[in-house]
């Protein structure tokens, strides 16, 4: 008998000790992060004791939350009614939440010039939806085409054989495997598409100006994702670029299978603590980009929710971790920009050694200003929706055998009726 | 029966009882309720009607998930030739057998997800090992994850071998009670093996036969985590229809749909349900 | 002559499905140990020129793989006892007494396993999160902490006892629930084991559930885990391939040591 009772004893203890996930109170600012821990956990940790060292009365409750589960997380806690009161998302997320409403409008509480002053002008562009500033910008990002010197040189190419340009890009896969008989690089068409920011890069559009129509079947549009389409079928890529998403494209870089790898410059250090031998022959050129010369950003921001029962401090908050100096000390961690002007200003960014980490971050911050968001239709609430909808025409073209033309028109319409609706 | 007449009884049933309703009844009936309203977690929910349902039928995606979904029932008859040829091989309990039994039993109790991580690592179109021996037989690249629809049958091999380890031990259970005396008359009579197999076992398996497709089947309708871990980027035209609906639910939050989708995947299992009721019903009348 | 083959035919088809059984587990345990360079060589190393063990450290460097492994032992064990605990008393409520509705609570239990978990995960998710349990080990555990199979096997059981032995029991004046504890559950030992054996590797393998309801990653169970290391961010399959032998080490002791266990259970099995 006594065991039982011990058993029981146990599981309500264990029930109860979930206890702690109350409401926040006016003096907690719950803040989440998005895939930063335990990387970054040393920065967070000094970076929240600071600000109370500041404010003795507020406590900050840090959670780091993986990326993919965002959006989720988020929404689950809008609808449990405990959401944070400071919360990062990724620039891409924030017409989701900005339509749900859950997101407060910061404009109300500084003014717009002010934050005008602070940030990057397209940092600050990515935060707004509906010409409304929903979000502080936090640090940016943007790609760079990372290739492996020897692999390239041993294949009979010259550095200034490195393309610059989409259009020079198919010629070089075409012509590296060719001499090679491997693939130059892993390239997404299908899952997270690199499709559209081409499109925006080309200068092509995929919706109007309003995102009440969608323009991705015209002839311009069809011909560009049917020369993409011809290098897939004509196994100038790897069979799986129509099916992997993300990240999947480093590992066979860093393998040494593949010459090249397009993504973010912060993925270097990855390279050097994984594979050390080929990042001792890697190098970096600039972002491949279409006849616009426009490149991606990639934009964080720091958002605070509308149910947040202390916002003056949540923004005190959110001002903190955007600010000049806490910005710069977090970009000193990782490959990473900053989006306050005066950040992007300090020598860190403007001069250095000659290591390739310096190479990197010397080219991302002269470039970093001119990126813009070249994927428009992502200030569609839906947009994840509409994502899903193209990635699946570009996949129905590569393994369904539709017609390109065919696929593009059917999920225009399926598009125009998201638009439509809204 | 000389049963306890107690009330007493009822306290002991009575937290499974809790659970139960709880975690089981209720939900089910919010299911239905819910297959009837416009709901996402943000508003309140309001009913309308049987849109859900009409928007589910006219949906081509669901129709494809749910046809393939029916497709992976095609896996069932070869894991039961598989399953039960291996059983009446090991019919012996020698230290041989029960040890080869033993390795076949392994990849049942491995993780779902794990198995998936093994099997998408070996069937990498372009760097797995099973494209490398195929390589050198002669043959071309086979788009194992990519294709549709090669890729439900990779699905199927997954669970084909995850499963052919634990159908041949109920088979061997079944093998247990087949009386000694039929066979040794056949083997009198001067049966060769297979004879013996066609003539006698199999007529003798068939309720175990029926009750292995039945429980194969329904598990077959209800496959997820196989295919969200072996062909995750795939469009979902590719996929299952758990996985349709808990694209809907979870990552749309589309819960009045999925709803629907749950209440039609209900109807089916329930089928599937009473296929096996008849047929144990059928196993006691003999 | 034609015995020969036919035994010859046997031996290959044993010894083929026995390769096909173990290989994957080889090639899982090869890939853990190679070096990063070797990961996508081709031809395909079968055994890694060197031994990389620090794709295990890696796994525990990059995600929180430690909290995987214990937050999945936490799960499983109370699950086990929540199991056994409330399905034994169910089981031998139903098999020994006769009350009121006993009937229709039976009718209840088998009609419970009719509904497929895949469905009601949608208003379970909303509960939990109306009760604040999203994201909780608590959240992923009570609401399948007891199944109808474990309750109909347990009855089983306790009807496989002789009543002559509670008789005398309550003749020395044994209350119901110590006779139920010290009497007859010590009696349905066998069962209670393989019934623990096989929610183990169950629940140990748990995957939709626990994916819907966590999303911390120092939250997840080793499933979660694993599938989140496949995905977008972590992405690097040594240190996958390490964590899954990590993981699956327990269910391979378990198997190891219960061999007889698993027979049995499997052959009662065959009543699901």
């Amino acid at each position: 008998m006594k065991n039982i009772v011990l058993i029981l004893l146990l599981i309500t203890s264990l029930i109860s000790f979930h206890g702690c996930n109350n409401p926040n109170d006016e003096n907690t600012i719950e803040f989440w992060t998005l895939q930063l821990s335990p990387v970054f956990d040393d920065y967070f940790h000094s970076l929240i004791k600071e600000y109370e060292a500041h404010n003795p009365d507020i406590k900050i409750r840090w959670i780091d939350i993986p990326y993919d589960a965002a959006i989720q997380k988020l929404l689950a806690s809008l609808a449990a009614g405990n959401p944070p009161d400071v919360v990062n998302l990724s620039a891409d997320f924030l017409a989701k939440f900005a339509a749900l409403n859950a997101l407060e409008v910061l404009t109300t509480h500084i003014p717009a010039d002010s934050l005008r002053q602070i940030y990057l002008s397209n940092a600050l562009e990515a935060c707004t939806f509906r010409n409304q500033t929903v979000a502080l910008p936090w640090y940016l990002n943007t790609y760079a085409l990372i290739y492996n010197k020897k692999l390239i040189t041993q294949a009979g190419f010259s550095p200034s054989d490195i393309p610059s340009t989409f259009s020079e890009l198919t010629e070089f896969l075409r012509e590296y495997k060719n001499r090679t008989g491997n693939y130059a690089l892993f390239w997404n068409i299908g899952k997270d598409s690199y499709l559209p920011m081409m499109l925006g890069s080309e200068g092509i559009k995929m919706v109007n100006s309003d995102i009440t129509r969608a323009l991705f079947n015209s002839p311009e549009a069809v011909s560009l994702i049917n020369s993409w389409m011809d290098l897939y079928k004509q196994g100038f890529l790897p069979s799986e670029s129509l099916i992997n998403t993300g990240a999947s494209i480093i590992e066979p870089y860093q393998s040494g299978r593949v010459a090249m790898v397009f993504t973010g410059p912060v993925f270097l250090k990855r390279i050097k603590d994984n594979a050390p031998g080929i990042y001792s022959s890697t190098d970096i050129a600039p972002p491949v980009v279409g006849v616009t010369g426009k490149h991606e950003l990639a934009a964080m921001s720091v958002a605070l929710t509308k149910k947040s029962r202390n916002k003056k401090q949540a923004l005190d908050f959110a001002l903190f971790v955007t600010n000049n100096q806490n910005q710069l000390n977090f970009c000193k961690l990782a490959t990473i920009f900053p989006s306050t002007q005066e950040a992007m200003l300090d020598p860190y960014f403007t001069s250095g050694d000659s290591t390739l980490e310096t190479k990197a971050r010397l080219m991302g911050a002269r470039l970093l200003p001119k990126a813009t968001r070249l994927r428009y239709y992502l200030q569609h609430p839906k947009f994840d929706i509409l994502r899903d909808i193209f990635d699946e025409s570009i996949q129905s073209i590569g393994l369904g055998n539709v017609p390109v033309k065919k696929a593009l028109d059917l999920a225009v319409r399926e598009w125009s009726i998201i638009l439509g609706d809204q | 029966m000389s049963l306890l007449k107690s009330n007493k009884g009822f306290l002991f049933v009575f937290p499974a009882l809790i659970f139960l309703l709880l975690f089981a009844f209720i939900p089910f009936v919010r299911i239905v309720i819910y297959s009837f309203m416009d709901y996402n977690l943000m508003n309140d929910g309001n009913f309308i009607g049987l849109s859900n349902y009409s928007r589910l039928f006219q949906d081509h995606v669901f129709w494809m998930t749910l046809l393939n979904s029916f497709l992976f029932i095609l896996a069932t008859p070869v894991i039961i030739i598989i399953s039960l040829t291996l059983a009446l091989f090991l019919r012996d309990a020698s230290a041989r057998n029960s040890f080869l039994r033993s390795i076949y039993f392994f990849p049942v109790i491995t993780p779902v997800v794990i198995a998936g991580i093994i099997w998408r690592w070996i069937l990498s179109e372009d760097y797995g090992i099973m494209n490398y021996l195929l390589s050198l037989l002669g043959m071309e690249n086979v788009q194992w994850l990519t294709l549709y629809p090669v890729n439900l049958f990779s699905v199927m091999l997954l669970t084909v071998w995850r499963g052919f380890g634990y159908y041949m031990m109920i088979f061997l259970a079944g093998l247990m009670i087949i009386p000694k005396e039929l066979e040794e008359s056949a083997l009198l009579d001067g049966a060769g093996p297979l004879r013996r197999v066609i003539d006698i076992i199999i007529p003798q398996l068939k309720p175990v036969i029926i009750f292995v497709f039945v429980i194969s089947s329904s598990a077959a309708i209800k496959i997820f985590t196989e295919i969200y871990i072996l062909i995750p980027g795939t469009p979902m035209g590719n996929k299952s229809i758990v996985s349709f609906l808990f694209r809907e639910a979870f990552e749309r939050f589309e819960f009045g749909l999925s709803s629907a989708a749950g209440v039609i995947l209900f109807l089916i299992s329930l089928g599937f349900a009473f296929m096996n009721i008849r047929f144990l019903e059928k196993k006691w009348d003999t | 002559m034609g015995h020969l083959t036919t035994r010859l035919f046997r031996l290959f088809l044993l010894l083929f499905f026995a390769l096909i059984a173990v290989f994957p587990f080889l090639w899982l345990l090869s890939t853990s140990l190679k070096g990063s360079e070797e990961l996508f060589a081709f031809p395909p190393d079968l055994i890694p020129q060197t031994l990389n063990f620090e794709n295990y450290s890696g796994a525990f460097n990059s995600v929180p793989f430690g909290d995987y492994f214990i937050n999945s032992f936490i799960i499983v064990s109370v699950t086990v006892m929540l199991n056994l605990l409330i399905s034994s008393l169910a089981g031998y409520g139903l098999a020994r007494f006769s009350f009121k509705g006993r009937e229709l609570i039976f009718l209840l239990i088998v009609a419970s396993l009719m509904i497929p978990k895949e469905i009601i995960i949608i208003p379970l998710y909303v509960s939990i999160l109306k009760l604040n349990l999203a994201d909780s080990l608590v959240g992923v555990i009570i609401p399948f902490a007891v199944e109808g199979f474990a309750i109909y096997m347990m009855r089983q059981a306790f009807l496989s006892i002789p009543k002559e032995i509670e008789e005398a029991a309550v003749m020395d004046g044994c209350g119901f629930f110590k006779m139920w504890w010290t009497v007859m559950l010590p009696m349905t030992k066998p069962t209670l084991i393989t019934l623990a054996i096989f929610t183990f590797i169950g629940t140990w393998g748990d995957f939709l559930w626990p994916l819907i309801v966590l999303k911390s990653p120092e939250n997840y169970t080793l499933q979660v885990g694993l599938s989140y290391m496949m995905g977008t961010f972590v992405n690097n399959y040594r240190y996958v391939a390490a964590g899954s032998v990590i993981a699956i080490i327990p269910v391979l002791i378990l198997f190891l040591a219960s061999q007889k266990h698993f027979q049995r259970g499997l052959f009662m099995g065959s009543g699901k």
